[in-house]
C-alpha cells in the first residue's frame, strides 16, 4: 500500500506543531518555525552526535561515577561496579533499574539511531513500519537514561555530612550526562520525516 | 515533478556538528595520554598477608599524605605471601628509595599508647616510611607492623643475648634510669637456644651505652623490706606492663668505649645479677670431682690463686647424660663453674673468652688443677680453687658433650698436705732443743759411769790374774769369802752404796748447773757480767743457733 508523504503531495509539515503549509511557505504561520522540506544535514548531524555519544560512553563506564568519602576513607565506584555492589547487597530491583537505565538504555538508543540513519540512507524503500516503531521506542526509553545522573545528583545532595560521609560526583557522571545529552541531540537532529520517504530524496537532490 | 525540481540543491557539505565528536575524541585522547604520561611508577610490595588491603581502595600514605593507591592484589606463586601492586603518584617518586619501608597501618595498642586509631573507621592503609638510598626501587618487602626503626631514625643497634625472654616483646622500651631511650626491635631464637633481642637506642642516647654497659630485664619489680621500711623497685610503670630492658654501667667498672653498631650484650635477669657477675662474658667449665662435693653450693666462689674469678653455676648429675667414672672406676660428680673473662684476662668480650680458653690450655699443661677446698672449717663451706700443682704431670683440657672439662686434683692430697703442715708446725713449737741437750747430758754421764764400771771390773780382773792369787788357791776361798762379805757391804741395802748413789746424784746436779752456765755463756757471753734474762726461752735466735 503506497501512501503519499506530505512532500509528495506538495506540502511541508511543520516539525513543531505539525501544521501543513504549502511548499513555498518559508515560516510556519502558526509557530513561526522555519520550514524546510527535509533537514538536509539531518543524517550527518545525527551520526556526529552518535559518535560523540559513543566516545563519551567509554569514560562514562570506566571512570568512577562517584566518590564516597566515609570517615576519611575514599571509595570510588563505577556504574557497573555500583550495580554489582547493589546486586550483592540483594537490592535487586534498584540494581536492575540502574543497570537498565545506565547501561542498556543508552546502548539501545545509540544502536536504534544508528540503525535508523543507516536504514534511511540505504534502505529507504523498506522497513518503514519498523523504522516507525524504533523511532517511537527511542522517544520512550530516552527519557529514562537520565536516571543515573539523577541518582548521583540526589546522593551528592543528600550525603554531605562532613567527616562522616560525603559523596562527590566523579568524572563519569559528567561523561554520562554527556552521553544522555548527545543521544538526545542525536534523536532531535534526526528528521523523522525521512522515515517515511519512499524515494531517496537526498539522491534526487543531486 | 516541477515541485521536486525546485528543491534540487548541491550535495550538502559536511555538517559543523562533526566538530563535536572530533573535539570529544581529541579531548579523550589527550586525557588518556596525559593519564598514562602522568601516572607514577608501579611498585610491588610483598606482604605476608593482605589483611585489610583492598585493590583500588587501600591507600599508600606517607606522613598521612596520600602518595599512591593499591591497584591489584595477587597471591605469590609460593602461596605464602601476597604481592601488592601499587601505583605511586608521580610527585612521590623520590620517596621510592632503597631503604624505604612499607607497612600496614592498623589500630594498635602498645607500650607507646594507642596508635592508628583513625584506621579503625577508615580501614587499614599502607604507610610509606621514607628511607635513604638511591631512587628507583620498585620491589619492596612490606612489614605487617610498623617497623620500630623507621628509615632515617638515627641511633645504634645492639644485640642482647639471654637464656629466656621472660616478658620481652617487640616494641618494649629500653630504659636508662627510667627514661625511654630506645626500644626492642626484633626478637629471635638463635640455633644455640638463646634468645637474641635487637635493641635500638635512639641517637642522642646512644652515647650512654658503652662497651661495659650492662643490660638487665626491667620488666619485673621487687619488694624489699629494709630497716628504713618497704622498698619498691621497678624501672617504670610502662615497662611493668609491657616488659623492657634497662642498662647502666655497674659500680666499680669504668665506662668503656662507645658502643659499636651490632655489639652483643648479655641480658641479665635482674639488676641484682649484675653485682653477682659484673662481667658479662663468662667461660663455663665442667669439673669432675671424685670425692663428695658436700658443702659446695651454687654461687660459691671460684678462686684463681686466691682471687675470686667466678662462681659455681651448677652441681648436678643431670649436667651430663652418662655416668662419668675416673680411672679407678669411681663415679664422679660434675660441677659447672663460670669464670669471668673480664676478671682473668681483662677483656670482657667474645675475644676475651677465646683468650681465657687459650690461657687455661697452657695453664693446665703447666699443672693448673681445680680443687675443692674448705673455705671455712666452722661452716663447712667449700670453694673451688684453681691453682698450680707442680708435682702433677701435664694435663689437658678435654671436651665432654657440650662442656669443656678442666682437670681436677683430688681433695685428699690437699688434705694430707695441710695435715703434714699442721704436724710440722706443732713439731716446730715443741722445745725439742732443750730435750735433746738434756738427753745428751744424760747419755754422757751414763757413758762415764759405764767406763768407771769397766775400769773397776778390769782392776778386779787384774787382781785375779796375779801369781800370788793363782798360787794360793787355798787362800782364795778365804779371800773370796772376805770379798763376798765386802761386796755384800756394797749391796743396795748397804750404807756405803747409798752414800755412793748420793754422791753421784750430787755430782750430776753439779754437772747440770755447770752445763747450764756453759750454755748461757755460749748464747749470751754477756751473762757472765749481767744477770740472765728472766725468760731465756724467748731469747730470739736461740733455736737458730742450735741448728
Ligand atoms: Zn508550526
Amino acid at each position: 500500500m503506497l501512501v503519499k508523504t506530505a512532500l509528495e503531495a506538495g506540502y511541508i509539515t511543520c516539525q513543531t506543531c505539525g501544521k501543513l503549509s504549502a511548499i513555498d511557505v518559508v515560516k510556519c504561520p502558526l509557530c513561526y518555525r522555519n520550514l524546510a522540506p527535509r533537514q538536509l544535514k539531518s543524517l550527518q548531524n545525527t551520526l556526529a552526535w552518535l559518535c560523540t555519544a559513543i566516545l563519551l560512553y567509554l569514560p562514562a563506564n570506566f571512570l568512577p561515577i562517584m566518590f564516597t568519602q566515609q570517615f576519611s576513607q575514599y571509595y570510588s565506584a563505577t556504574i557497573v561496579g555500583g550495580v554489582i555492589d547493589l546486586w550483592q547487597q540483594q537490592a535487586y530491583f534498584i540494581a536492575i533499574v540502574i543497570f537498565m537505565a545506565s547501561i542498556v538504555v543508552p546502548i539501545i538508543k545509540i544502536v536504534i539511531l544508528l540503525w535508523l540513519v543507516v536504514s534511511v540512507k540505504y534502505y529507504r524503500e523498506h522497513h518503514q513500519k519498523q523504522r516507525s516503531i524504533m523511532y517511537r521506542l527511542t522517544e520512550i526509553v530516552g527519557r529514562w537514561s537520565m536516571i543515573d545522573v539523577f541518582v548521583v545528583a540526589i546522593l551528592v545532595a543528600l550525603f554531605q555530612l562532613g567527616g562522616v560521609i560525603t559523596i562527590i560526583p566523579g568524572p563519569a557522571a559528567l561523561a554520562f550526562a554527556g552521553v544522555v545529552a548527545t543521544t538526545m541531540f542525536a534523536a532531535k537532529s534526526f528528521d523523522s520525516r525521512l522515515i517515511w520517504d519512499h524515494v531517496n530524496t537526498e539522491g534526487k537532490q543531486h | 515533478m516541477s515541485s521536486s525540481q525546485a528543491i534540487i540543491k548541491t550535495r550538502p557539505k559536511l555538517s559543523s556538528i562533526w566538530l563535536i565528536p572530533i573535539l570529544a575524541l581529541l579531548v579523550s585522547v589527550w586525557i588518556v595520554t596525559q593519564h598514562y604520561l602522568d601516572r607514577g611508577p608501579e611498585i610491588r610490595i610483598t606482604f605476608q598477608t593482605a589483611e585489610g588491603i583492598e585493590a583500588g581502595k587501600t591507600k599508600i600514605k606517607a606522613l598521612n599524605v596520600e602518595v599512591g593507591i593499591v591497584e591489584r592484589v595477587e597471591l605469590h606463586r609460593d602461596l605464602e605471601s601476597v604481592i601488592i601492586h601499587a601505583r605511586i603518584k608521580p610527585d612521590a617518586v623520590n620517596l621510592l628509595r632503597k631503604e624505604t619501608q612499607f607497612w600496614v597501618e592498623k589500630p594498635r595498642i602498645g607500650s607507646r599508647g594507642i596508635s592508628g586509631l583513625s584506621t579503625l573507621l577508615s580501614g587499614a592503609y599502607i604507610e610509606l616510611g621514607p628511607g635513604e638510598g638511591p631512587i628507583g626501587k620498585t620491589e619492596y618487602t612490606g612489614y605487617a607492623n610498623r617497623p620500630l626503626t623507621v628509615g632515617k631514625q638515627k641511633g645504634v643497634n645492639v644485640f642482647l643475648l639471654s637464656a629466656a625472654s621472660s616478658s620481652l616483646s617487640e616494641g618494649a622500651p629500653v630504659l636508662y634510669r627510667g627514661f625511654r631511650v630506645g626500644q626492642i626491635t626484633h626478637l629471635e631464637v638463635l640455633s644455640s637456644g638463646q634468645l637474641r633481642a635487637s635493641a635500638f637506642i635512639n641517637e642522642p642516647y646512644d652515647r650512654l651505652v658503652s662497651s661495659t654497659s650492662r643490660f638487665f630485664n626491667a620488666s619485673g619489680f621487687s619488694f624489699r623490706l629494709t630497716p628504713e621500711g618497704m622498698d619498691f623497685e621497678s624501672e617504670s610503670i610502662s615497662s611493668l606492663m609491657s616488659g623492657g630492658v634497662a642498662f647502666d654501667v655497674p659500680n666499680g667498672i669504668n665506662p668503656g668505649a662507645n658502643v659499636k653498631e651490632g655489639q652483643e650484650f648479655v641480658l641479665y635477669d635482674k639488676l641484682a645479677d649484675i653485682d653477682l657477675h659484673p662481667y658479662q662474658f663468662v667461660n663455663e667449665y665442667l669439673l669432675l670431682f671424685d670425692a663428695s662435693t658436700r658443702g659446695l653450693q651454687v654461687g660459691a666462689p671460684v678462686e684463681y690463686r686466691g682471687i675470686p674469678v667466678g662462681s659455681v653455676a651448677a652441681i648436678s648429675m643431670d649436667l651430663i647424660s652418662d655416668d662419668i667414672r675416673n680411672e679407678q672406676d669411681v663415679p664422679q660428680v660434675p660441677v659447672l663453674i663460670k669464670v669471668d673473662t673480664g676478671r682473668l684476662v681483662g677483656d670482657d668480650s667474645i675475644k676475651g673468652q677465646k683468650r681465657l680458653q687459650d690461657r687455661f690450655v697452657s695453664y693446665v699443661a703447666q699443672g693448673m688443677r681445680a680443687a675443692l677446698k674448705n673455705a671455712s672449717l666452722v661452716t663447712g663451706q667449700r670453694v673451688i680453687t684453681l691453682d698450680f700443682y707442680p708435682e702433677v704431670k701435664a694435663g689437658e683440657i678435654s671436651q665432654l658433650e657440650r662442656f669443656t672439662v678442666l682437670p681436677t686434683i683430688s681433695d685428699d692430697v690437699d688434705r694430707v698436705i695441710s695435715r703434714v703442715g699442721i704436724f710440722v708446725d706443732k713439731l716446730n713449737k715443741l722445745p725439742l732443743n732443750e730435750t735433746v741437750v738434756n738427753a745428751n747430758q744424760t747419755i754422757n754421764s751414763l757413758q762415764l759411769m759405764i767406763e768407771q764400771a769397766n775400769h773397776l771390773v778390769k782392776s778386779g780382773h787384774d787382781l785375779l790374774a796375779q801369781d800370788e792369787t793363782q798360787a794360793i788357791p787355798t787362800e782364795l776361798n778365804n779371800t773370796l769369802q772376805q770379798l763376798q762379805a765386802t761386796l755384800s757391804g756394797l749391796s743396795p741395802n748397804a750404807p756405803v752404796y747409798q752414800s755412793l748413789i748420793n754422791t753421784l746424784d750430787q755430782a750430776k746436779v753439779t754437772l747440770q748447773s755447770v752445763e747450764r752456765v756453759s750454755n748461757a755463756l755460749d748464747s749470751q757471753p754477756s751473762s757472765i757480767l749481767f744477770s740472765e734474762p728472766k725468760d731465756p726461752d724467748l731469747t730470739p735466735g736461740a733455736h737458730q743457733d742450735e741448728k
